[in-house]
């Protein structure tokens, strides 16, 4: 099955991993803008009048939303430029939903963690990268199921394990992000 | 852990690894048919097999069709039993003659010994045509024979020698799991207790656990080289780990990066808690629901089926706890390490 475009005749499966490539980066460097954007002042200011587990609840769902509009903008210009194969409207919309959900989640800890030492934008990516590998590969697989009519055995299985990293990795935020709160 | 001090200790770990790696390289192989050819023609199939460990004469010989139920009744006698230097010649009446066996069905070829139990060779036919409607018969009754007990490894096709790995490969990531747990508790108890020492218990505890996945990465690429063809294969146990091996430099980059003690302490600790959790996930649950290699994982059966007998047991858990006995001290000596250099500062 091949795809073709106004640009280039693409398989499929390229056409899948690229897409999920430039969606990671693209929330990662969302993130790390978003995350220097602010100054220490502000934040002393937040730690004045919130607790800090909805301070990274806030955060994390912000960045769910922002990272999924810019995800939804890459898929146009993707089916734009490099044509669509997609065969399933809704199931793509879901598994980009999840898949930057996923990203922003990761990445809203890791960027905690870093916030406030020197080299943080270096230091954000490689503390995501090696985490973010396995979420590219299930996202990749969910989106995959995108481009037939059927969906696969795997499809609820693959739905399911997504969705539980993700609470998974919320809870671990909520729960660890006080205590690093401070520094 | 002041126990880990104890002399008692130390000569035990050294005693059981040493036990482990002697018993593991030196018991010998039980015998077992080792190649396996055949001729056929349209009424015969003639068989030809080398067992050269094999001492003993065989008590029964047949073609068993591979099925789930009891099916003592789809068996092949040979007509005929010759021995030849390291080895024997069978001749049986071909399987396609008969009602009983199907397009598809796999034939396992099974030799009978007294003291060595089944002798089998797996999936040996594959029956790809089908002419005759004759239904066997048979007046002879076969039950499976029990192995007696010798200080022997099973002998698989495939694994042959290299199931020695297992005192060697499973070990290592038993032990890299119960340090990077240690790891995981100490970082817990810093954040709960706040003393610098669960810190550098912490760190060095996923140090040690880093060398012992090492370790085990490299014992089980020479394992995959000699059994499923290729040092690295797409499995997804092997990724993960790999994966998780990263998850965990970056941890040590994370620590490198931060001069502050305290503030080193508490975001490597989250950190620390990030990984282990996503890192289980990653080489416990995942390989179990996708396609896996792996004994135990995407519908394989479990590792028991190649630890039947209780020979492999006896180096087996010595060996995990051996290691794992190892990993502990060498976690306690770099504490010692760090602690004494922490004071001196």
């Amino acid at each position: 099955m091949n795809t073709q475009g106004a640009l280039v005749k693409m398989e499929v499966k390229y056409w899948n991993v690229l897409f999920w490539v430039i969606v990671l980066f693209s929330t990662i460097n969302e993130l790390i803008a978003q995350f220097s954007k602010e100054n220490e002042g502000i934040y002393l200011y937040y730690y004045t009048i919130i607790r800090p587990s909805s301070f990274i609840l806030a955060k994390i769902v912000f960045h769910t939303i922002y990272s999924s509009i810019i995800s939804l903008i890459t898929f146009l210009i993707f089916t734009l430029w490099f044509g669509s194969p997609v065969e399933n409207y809704s199931l793509i919309l879901l598994s980009i939903l999840i898949g930057s959900a996923s990203f922003s989640i990761l990445f809203t800890l890791t960027t905690a963690i870093s916030k406030g030492l020197k080299n943080n934008a270096v230091l954000t990516s490689i503390l995501g990268f090696p985490l973010s590998i396995p979420l590219i590969t299930l996202v990749s697989k969910l989106s995959k199921e995108a481009f037939f009519q059927t969906t696969s055995d795997n499809f609820t299985i693959n739905l399911a394990i997504l969705i539980a990293f993700n609470i998974i990795m919320v809870v671990l935020s909520v729960i660890l992000y006080p205590y690093i709160w401070r520094e | 852990m002041s126990f880990i001090n104890n002399r008692f200790f130390q000569f035990l770990c050294v005693f059981l690894i040493g036990y482990s790696l002697i018993g593991g390289l030196l018991v010998p192989l039980s015998p077992n048919i080792e190649q396996l050819n055949y001729k056929e023609s349209e009424t015969e199939l003639e068989v030809e097999i080398k067992t050269p460990k094999l001492k003993e004469t065989l008590s029964e010989v047949y073609l068993k069709k591979v099925s789930l139920g009891d099916t003592s009744t789809d068996l092949i006698f040979p007509t005929k039993i010759g021995k030849k230097v390291n080895g024997y010649q069978f001749t049986f009446p071909h399987p396609k003659l008969y009602s009983n066996f199907e397009k598809g069905n796999n034939l396992d070829l099974v030799c009978q010994t007294e003291t060595w139990g089944d002798l089998r060779y797996f999936s040996a036919f594959y029956i790809d045509t089908v002419t005759g409607n004759t239904a066997l018969s048979h007046t002879k009754k076969i039950s499976p024979k029990e192995k007696q007990f010798h200080l022997s490894f099973p002998n698989r096709t495939i694994l042959n020698e290299t199931i020695r790995n297992l005192f060697f490969h499973v070990p290592m990531w038993f032990a890299m799991i119960g340090l990077l747990t240690y790891s995981l508790v100490q970082s817990i108890l810093f954040l709960s207790k706040n003393q610098l020492l669960s810190d550098i218990k912490a760190s060095m505890g996923a140090r040690v656990g880093m060398i012992f996945g090492i370790l085990g990465i490299l014992t089980g690429m020479v394992w995959a080289k000699f059994t499923w063809g290729a040092f690295w294969t797409n499995d997804p146990k092997l990724n993960g780990a790999a994966i998780g091996m990263l998850a965990y430099l970056a941890y040590f980059i994370l620590r490198g990066s931060i001069e502050d003690e305290i503030k080193k302490a508490k975001l490597s600790a989250v950190y620390n808690i990030f990984s282990y959790t996503i890192y289980m996930v990653f080489i416990m649950v995942l390989p179990r629901i996708n396609d896996s290699l792996h004994p135990g994982n995407g519908g394989n059966p479990g590792f028991n089926v190649y630890e039947q007998d209780n020979v492999m047991r006896l180096f087996f858990y010595p060996a995990v706890i051996g290691w794992g006995m190892l990993g502990f001290w060498l976690t306690e000596l770099y504490v010692k390490i760090h602690s004494e250099k922490n004071n001196l500062n």
